[in-house]
């Protein structure tokens, strides 16, 4: 199977093992019932806090940043900010091949009913 | 939940029930956007125009798209976290996804 985009190098995959994707009609939109909302939903697990982003600035200025912990792997990160604030961080940390890549993005943040002058 | 739901809607993305409050959900930039209308001085403002120059080679739609997972947390004090994880796609289409996505549920 011949796929040209390097994304796909980032998942190492062994010819005739690879996992089919899931039919497209399978996201079926379906709302959930009324039994599912009846328990409370999971509690936070405490790993997803320790994410690299997090990381106080000034810890990283010496020495080299730490690995990611696999767990907390493309999850999505925000930066969390007093308001006002004119652009928000959104990041994650994934794995490419045996090394990791952490991705930031800053996206301006639009007021809202406010007007641009 | 439902109000994740909705703007997962309003994006054009399509989920599915995977867990306990836990969603799969697939968007495919290119095939719709969502209009944010309280912003007045932009009226067409939607974040499928920005990538409909991908959408003409279906080729290359079906490699930009997105899967990623949804998972409602409860933390302390009646607060909830939303815990956004990519599963496949494009880095920056998936951070794109969820600042519209947190735009939409009004977060950001």
């Amino acid at each position: 199977m011949n796929n040209p985009h390097a994304e796909d190098h980032e998942d190492a995959t062994v010819p005739g093992f690879d996992i089919p994707n899931s039919p497209d009609s399978s996201y079926n939109n379906v709302h959930p019932g009324n039994e599912d909302d009846a328990r409370d939903p999971p509690v936070v697990p405490p790993h997803l806090q320790h994410t690299l982003l997090s990381y106080p600035a000034s810890a990283d200025a010496s020495d080299s940043i730490p690995l990611p912990q696999h767990v907390i792997l493309n999850h999505l990160y925000i930066e969390n900010r007093e308001a006002p604030r004119s652009v928000v961080a959104l990041g994650f940390s994934h794995r490419f091949r045996s090394k990791f890549v952490t991705v930031v993005l800053y996206k301006p943040v639009h007021r809202r009913g406010s007007t641009s002058s | 939940m439902m109000v994740v739901l909705r703007a997962l809607h309003e994006l054009t993305a399509c989920w599915k029930k995977i867990g306990h409050y836990n969603m799969k959900c697939r968007w495919i930039p290119g095939t719709g956007g969502y209009r944010e209308s309280s912003m007045l001085n932009d009226p067409v403002h939607s974040i499928g125009d920005q990538y409909s120059i991908i959408e003409t080679d279906e080729a290359i739609a079906s490699a930009n798209v997105v899967k990623f997972e949804v998972q409602l947390y409860k933390a302390r004090d009646e607060k909830y976290l939303l815990d956004l994880q990519r599963v496949q796609g494009p880095q920056f289409l998936f951070l794109d996804l969820c600042a519209a996505l947190l735009a939409q549920l009004q977060v950001i």
